[in-house]
């Protein structure tokens, strides 16, 4: 069995850690959950370079550094080209979104607001 | 030709000394020269080698011999009337030379006359002229004066230009400041009324756009005839007619129109005998318009040529005219703008107060059942966690809806709604949508019908139809009681249309037109719930309109309404910029849940009034909500205590009451049927029910609506969300209040009752009558059911024309008790109006508080003694003059008998002591010899009608004077021979002496009068001559280069140069450097000369090198062959109206911004507020699946519970953030100290709890908004208490300092004086490079869970600081604490 798949949580919000926690493990539990609360948090983790989670997801609004910025520094970051980047925000306006996915973001997601809804936007993502 | 040497005095002399030589004078009674005596000849010497005009007239018949320079004055009469008489040469005013003539001949005395109208025919027509002249007479050979010499100047061109000046200054000053047209079409009639002269009559028109029609909005004198002045004129009816008006309005120029008398009669004069046959039409014109705004009409002077100087006036004064009319629009438009922009701010702050509002209410529910789930969690069983769960979910869901529409809203505004066109089969589309409503109408009882013909496919963007649908049903539903609902989609040409159509109670015929604007409600509309912000059908409209739509609404009060919505077929419609998405195939797009999920209207609002709770004996509490979950909350909570009843709106709370007769009322404000306020408002009104407690429940938060609901009548106001206790203990309060107030009453009403005098009790400031006695009610003559609970105006209608309300009402107002003594009233008593006297005293009802609420009257019939008074008094009246007839004497004369009968007192005043042996002869002959012919005509006058009346003089023995006044009749016999003759005579000495004392002092008040009559003419005069010269008004003649030719005392004011200086240089001079380089002159005179005339406002320089902004007008100036052959130019000094202007743009622009960044607000803060409400669902999501593990449960409630207390922090800061852009809030003097101490007492536990010190120094008094300066400081000072783990240290240090003192980058003016306020603690601190992204709305630096906070307190505190015009900035250190430092202008 190949060792498990990891993914790593940029959010300050930790009610949200615990909500893609939870729908993320329902959906493969083996998945290893990696959170980090802002920007420079994320960076500074992501600098260990034995550390290559397979999916970054980022929350736009954020204190000390916001979704954007992290998405341009970890965009940077050569070894992490082929991670999907996705930011994971609670509302958008077009503009934003396609700003986003100019700057490298994979896609832009909004946050379901029921655990539901979160379970089937991470079942597409995951599998 | 050489004269003979004794006619060598007629050398010389130009063409009149050749005439006068030439003429042979021997026809004239002058005889030859030769003999002419030797004054004569020396004074025609004079005459021919002056150069002013003179004449001379000479022998009895006045022969007139003039001079060159006088030719100009005799005019055409030159050279006819050398030799001619003087009375022929000015027969047509010799009325005014005679006098003088005769002066001069007979007395020997010259004239000086100054500035002398004649009226004189010099050129072939009657002319207005001036002159001052003086007449000399010249001694004859014999030394009596033979014959007259006289100067002349002309001062026609003087007197008449500066009638002209004034008139054009007049204007200037009339004209300056006015706003409105009307107002300045009736300030310039006035001042053209002024001179009569020049304006004998005026009108002004304005034009319609179309150029056909005018309408009369002006005219002088005010009698002119209606055939002069038609209130309306329409060229289209009678073209011939109005040919030169057409001419003035098509073509833009002066006409000139003759035969005014022919055609429409002689007119009303003026200041002239004659009126005007010719009248000028003079466009007011307009720039960059083709056809002028207005047209003066200006009936001619009937003296005056109408010549180009004269037209020239004329075009100078409708200069002024449109000028003035050109700045009020400028200003009219800024402030339109102005206005508009205020609008949109007001209705902004209206939508976010609305919606604020219309959170509270879910929020309520949300938090009530988890307050409850957390305070007990042993006891609550599954199925009541359940109950509650389900509670909050559908209340998350009811705030989702909203915050979604706050942010379609903010969307469309800021026009960030892009709209992606996708190709969809509408007609299966919609239905597949509307299907999902089926269950929703069914359960409601309603049919619902949705048929589709629809195959082809339009482009729309699906998710915004989905609103469409989903917004029009909601809406149908909504006010569908019973009966149908359907919607039908077919294809109508090139448009697919969508009908949506209901049974349901309709949209009155005056709302129809405001239906799809934002913000609007049809007010008290008959639904099942209203919840909404008041923007769902403009959305729709919007978002119709976005998908290249259109929509239609028709409705039938009671019977339904249709929506029609029409989109185009195909995609030929779609522009190239439209955003089209062709990846899904149309008959593969079907619906998400959208409807579904956002719809949650399934909950039974429909609830009828029913009892929750019966418990007979207890006090009764009615609830009126329309919300059914608020109406089972609060039963629940005051269920265990009071018997509880409910009603669903307004009308059924009234109901209610009539039924249940409860002991207090609690109820909602924003209801369907009948709003809270409407129900309120009648409930107060019933006498039965008026004393019951209203405690009214309201969204809306806020100190303005908590005094509004208590100005309304209510007892209590409660502010949602409210906790279980707070209810209890206000319900609990409000019947206690209400016990002891019935107590009181009726004791009191007991007094009133049996008090002995008439008392009533006048509530309110429309009075009420709540209490009024028998006694009372008996004065008033009405009966009690017309007059109780009612305003007295209504029950005593009488009282208002006779100023009883106008007392009470000052009484009201002023708090000042009225006590009258005897007051007459007028009654309407028993069907007939009575007069009675009445005794009493307005006393005012003051409240506890000092406020006034009512009136206490007592009064007290006096009609009965003051009858009998007034009854005495009259019979005193007639006792004097009884002593009056006393004083008279009498006396009876039979002409017959030869006897005359006195009375004593007769003799008295006559002066005779003892009188016993008088004859009548005796009497007549004491009549003061002056006064006899009086006497007489009075006998005489008397033997025709019988009446004897005269006043005369008698002269008493001793000489003194005494006046008498005889009273009688004189009886005749049929030969009308005097029989008899009696009656009475009245010494009226005295009266006399007061009528001449009298006569005296009017004499004198005449006389100072005249006094100052000559006095004021005098000083008008010399205002005349100090206005001489125009200042206001730079006025300036240019030849055809710009050259400027002359230059009068306006110009040199407004510009700084003397004529000197400036005349002979060209007008560019004027004008900005950077002007001139865009040739900017040039294109002005260019503009002038082909199109007549050019306008233009600017920045124009002064000698001194200074700015002055001008408004300028050039008018080309043309000969008789229309060259142009110059301009004039007229320059105002607008200045002042600039930086007006000016003020009002700026202010404008910040408006604007303010308006942008609260776009902005909307949007963020929409974005902000669904983080809770996500939250609330996924945790009640959460709990549902773990109600069985308590633990679980028991976190989850808690998350729920926080997240829903930050969504209420939020909407909080929401509504403080969008009432700081309130432009209208007054700023004061506010003390900063006092503010701190209100700001410490809000914190004291918060303070106490964390063991903070605060300490500050002594703050100084500021001009500021004194809530926002509260908010400012509650915010730092609670910034600091929660950004300090422990024992928080504050200090407030506090100086005074200049702009430029100021330690930081800033945008303080640096010399004014500003108060520094810097805040320090001791807290957490920040890293500097946040320094101004702290102040950014909704930023955080800190995680979430370490601290609280909405992100919006700094922002509004920087806000409130940029409102004062100040500075705020903070500097920190992580972990070391920060000071915020604030600068407010002192």
């Amino acid at each position: 069995m190949a060792s498990p798949r990891q993914c790593l949580f940029i959010d300050d919000d930790v009610d949200d850690q615990e909500f893609f926690c939870d729908a993320a493990n329902s959906i493969d539990p083996d998945l290893e959950c990696m959170f980090a609360s802002n920007g420079i948090d994320a960076l500074e983790k992501l600098k260990d370079e034995a550390f290559l989670p397979d999916f970054i997801f980022i929350d736009m609004n954020m204190p000390k550094m916001n979704g954007k910025e992290t998405l341009e520094e970890i965009r940077k970051i050569e070894r992490l080209n082929a991670v999907s980047v996705y930011i994971y925000s609670t509302a958008a306006a077009p503009r934003t979104t396609q700003e986003m996915l100019a700057l490298g973001a994979t896609d832009f997601l909004i946050k379901p607001s029921s655990v539901q809804g979160l379970q089937e936007l991470l079942g597409k993502i995951l599998k | 030709m050489t004269l003979p040497s004794d006619e060598s005095f007629l050398q010389g002399g130009g063409e009149l000394g050749e005439l006068i030589r030439n003429k042979n004078w021997s026809k004239t009674p002058l005889g030859h020269p030769s003999v002419w005596p030797q004054s004569l000849r020396t004074s025609v010497r004079i005459i021919l080698t002056s150069r002013q005009p003179m004449f001379v007239w000479w022998g009895k018949e006045l022969i007139n011999i003039y001079n060159d320079a006088y030719k100009s004055i005799v005019g055409g009469k030159h050279p006819e009337c050398l030799g001619q008489p003087a009375f022929e040469v000015w027969r047509e005013i010799w009325h005014e030379v005679e006098p003088r003539t005769r002066q001069c001949l007979e007395q020997n005395t010259g004239t000086y006359d100054e500035a002398l109208l004649l009226l004189m025919e010099r050129n072939g027509y009657t002319e207005e002229t001036y002159y001052t002249f003086s007449y000399s007479p010249i001694p004859g050979d014999d030394g009596k004066p033979q014959g007259i010499i006289c100067a002349n100047t002309d001062d026609t061109a003087r007197i008449t230009g500066e009638r002209q000046m004034r008139t054009l200054q007049d204007l200037a000053k009339a004209l300056l400041s006015l706003e409105s047209n009307q107002a300045i079409y009736e300030a310039s009639l006035d001042v053209l009324a002024q001179n009569p002269q020049d304006f004998p009559f005026a009108t002004l028109y304005e034009v319609e756009e179309s150029g056909n029609r005018l309408h009369l909005v002006g005219k002088t004198p005010a009698h002119l005839p209606e055939q002069l002045s038609a209130p309306i004129l329409d060229l289209s009816q009678d073209a011939a007619h109005y040919q030169e008006l057409s001419k003035a309005i098509g073509g833009s120029s002066i006409q000139l129109v003759s035969g005014i008398t022919e055609r429409f009669g002689e007119l009303p004069s003026t200041f002239w005998q004659r009126s005007s046959d010719k009248a000028l039409l003079i466009p007011i014109l307009q720039s960059n318009h083709r056809l002028p705004f207005a047209i003066l009409g200006v009936g001619m002077n009937p003296y005056r040529l109408v010549d180009e100087d004269y037209i020239g006036f004329f075009r100078l004064v409708s200069d002024q005219i449109t000028s003035a009319l050109s700045n009020a629009y400028a200003i009219k438009r800024e402030r339109k703008r102005a206005e508009a922009l205020a609008e949109i701010d007001r209705s902004k702050t209206i939508f976010f107060s609305n919606i604020s509002h219309e959170f509270r209410t879910p929020l309520t529910l949300m938090l009530g059942p988890l307050e409850e789930m957390l305070n007990d969690p042993g006891d609550g069983t599954l199925q009541d966690n359940r109950k509650n769960v389900e509670i909050t979910h559908r209340n998350a869901m009811r705030l989702l809806r909203l915050v979604n529409s706050l942010l379609d809203f903010s969307r469309i505004e800021a026009g960030r709604m892009q709209t992606i066109f996708r190709g969809v089969c509408l007609g299966r589309y919609t239905e597949e949508l509307a299907s999902s409503f089926q269950s929703l109408f069914e359960r409601a009882g309603l049919d619902f019908e949705v048929k589709s013909e629809v195959k082809s496919a339009a482009y729309v963007d699906t998710e915004m139809w989905e609103k469409i649908v989903l917004n029009l049903l909601s809406n149908a539903y909504k006010y569908t009681l019973s009966g149908k609902v359907g919607v039908s989609i077919c294809e109508n040409g090139e448009f697919i249309e969508m009908k949506v159509s209901d049974t349901g109670t309709g949209i009155p015929a005056d709302e129809m037109d405001k239906l799809f604007q934002r913000f609007h409600r049809v007010r008290n509309a008959t639904g099942r719930s209203f919840e909404g912000s008041g923007i769902g059908l403009s959305l729709v409209r919007e978002l119709v309109q976005l998908n290249h739509g259109t929509i239609l609404a028709e409705s039938e009060l009671g019977k339904g309404s249709r929506f029609t919505v029409r989109i185009p077929v195909g995609r030929a419609h779609l522009e190239s910029t439209d955003l089209v998405d062709e990846s899904t195939p149309f008959d593969q797009i079907i619906p998400n849940s959208y409807g579904l999920d956002s719809l949650s209207l399934t909950e039974a609002e429909t609830a009828g009034p029913h009892e929750i709770s019966r418990h007979k004996s207890l006090e009764k509490v009615l609830v009126v909500d329309d919300n059914s979950d608020m109406r089972a909350y609060i039963a629940k909570i005051l269920g265990t205590q009071y018997e509880v009843v409910i009603a669903a709106n307004g009308i059924q709370g009234l109901e209610m009451m009539d039924a249940e007769r409860p002991d207090v009322v609690i109820s909602d404000i924003m209801m369907p049927v009948m709003d809270g306020i409407e129900m309120m408002k009648r409930i107060k009104n019933n006498p039965e029910f008026a004393d019951t407690p209203i405690l009214l429940l309201s969204a809306r938060a806020g100190e303005e609506s908590k005094i509004e609901g208590y100005e309304l009548g209510a007892d209590d106001y409660l502010v949602k969300p409210f906790s279980a206790k707070e209810l209890q203990a206000r319900v609990m309060a409000q019947l206690r209040l209400r016990k002891s107030r019935r107590h009181v009453n009726s004791q009191l009403r007991n007094v009133f009752e049996h008090a002995p005098v008439a008392i009533c009790l006048l509530r309110g400031r429309n009075f009420l009558v709540e209490i009024a006695n028998e006694r009372i009610i008996e004065i008033w003559g009405k009966s009690a059911q017309a007059i109780l609970h009612k305003p007295l105006e209504q029950g005593l209608p009488e009282m208002v024309p006779q100023g009883f309300k106008a007392l009470l009402e000052k009484v009201y107002d002023t708090g000042e008790t009225y006590v009258a003594e005897e007051m007459p009233i007028k009654l309407y008593r028993n069907g007939r109006s009575e007069m009675i006297y009445v005794k009493f005293v307005y006393e005012p009802l003051k409240e506890e508080n000092g406020t006034i609420s009512g009136i206490v009257v007592v009064a007290d019939d006096i009609t009965d003694s003051v009858v009998a008074r007034k009854e005495i008094e009259g019979s005193a009246i007639r006792y004097k003059l009884a002593i009056e007839a006393a004083r008279m004497g009498s006396f009876d004369w039979i002409l017959e008998e030869e006897r005359f009968i006195f009375s004593d007192r007769l003799a008295e005043i006559f002066g005779y002591a003892d009188a016993r042996d008088c004859t009548h002869t005796d009497f007549v002959s004491k009549i003061h010899p002056d006064d006899k012919p009086i006497r007489d005509a009075a006998v005489a006058s008397a033997m025709l009608d019988g009446i004897l009346f005269y006043e005369a003089r008698i002269v008493w023995n001793d000489g003194s004077l005494h006046w008498i006044r005889l009273n009688g009749r004189a009886e005749r016999d049929l030969a009308n021979q005097p029989t008899r003759m009696y009656g009475t005579v009245l010494d009226i000495t005295d009266e006399r002496l007061q009528t001449a004392i009298l006569e005296e002092k009017v004499y004198e008040r005449t006389k100072s009068l005249a006094e100052k009559n000559r006095q004021l003419q005098e000083s008008e005069e010399r205002y005349q001559r100090m206005t001489e010269e125009v200042q206001d008004y730079a006025i300036l003649l240019l030849d055809t280069d710009g050259t400027i030719l002359n230059w009068n005392k306006g110009a040199e004011k407004i510009k700084g140069y003397s004529d000197k200086e400036i005349v002979g240089k060209n007008f560019t001079i004027f004008y900005l450097p950077e002007d001139r380089e865009r040739q900017l002159p040039q294109t002005l005179i260019t503009e002038a000369r082909n199109s007549g005339r050019a306008i233009h406002e600017g920045y124009r320089i002064r000698k001194d090198g200074t700015v002055f902004w001008g408004s300028v007008t050039i008018t080309a100036l043309h000969d008789d062959y229309d060259n142009v052959i110059g301009f004039s130019k007229v320059t105002r000094d607008l200045t002042e109206r600039k930086i007006s202007e000016d003020r009002m743009q700026k202010y404008n622009a910040e408006l604007e911004f303010q308006n942008r960044e609260l776009e902005q607000f909307a949007y963020i803060a929409s974005h902000d507020l669904q983080e809770p409400l996500r939250k609330i669902q996924m945790f009640s999501g959460m709990l549902e699946r773990n109600l069985h593990d308590a633990e679980v449960s028991r976190r989850y409630f808690e998350k729920i519970n926080s997240s829903a207390e930050r969504m209420s922090d939020l909407i909080k800061a929401v509504l403080n953030y969008s009432r700081l852009s309130r432009i209208d809030e007054h700023f004061v003097k506010v003390n900063l100290n006092e503010v701190l101490q209100n700001v410490l007492v809000d914190f004291e536990l918060l303070a106490e709890e964390r063991s903070a010190h605060i300490d500050a120094d002594m703050l100084p008094t500021v001009i500021a908004v004194p809530l926002q300066i509260n908010q400012l400081f509650s915010n730092l000072i609670g910034n600091a208490l929660k950004f300090t783990a422990d024992s928080p240290r504050i200090r407030l240090s506090c100086r005074t300092l200049t702009g430029s003192d100021v330690g930081f980058e800033h945008n303080l003016y640096p010399d004014r004086l500003y108060v520094e306020l810097v805040f320090t603690d001791n807290g957490i601190g920040f890293d500097q490079k946040y320094a101004t992204q702290i102040f950014t709305i909704f930023q955080r630096l800190n995680q979430r869970t370490s601290f609280s906070g909405t992100g919006i307190g700094l922002a509004l505190c920087k806000k409130i600081v940029e409102n004062h015009q100040g500075f705020i900035t903070a500097t920190s250190e992580s972990g070391k604490g920060a000071s915020f430092y604030v600068y407010l202008p002192a």
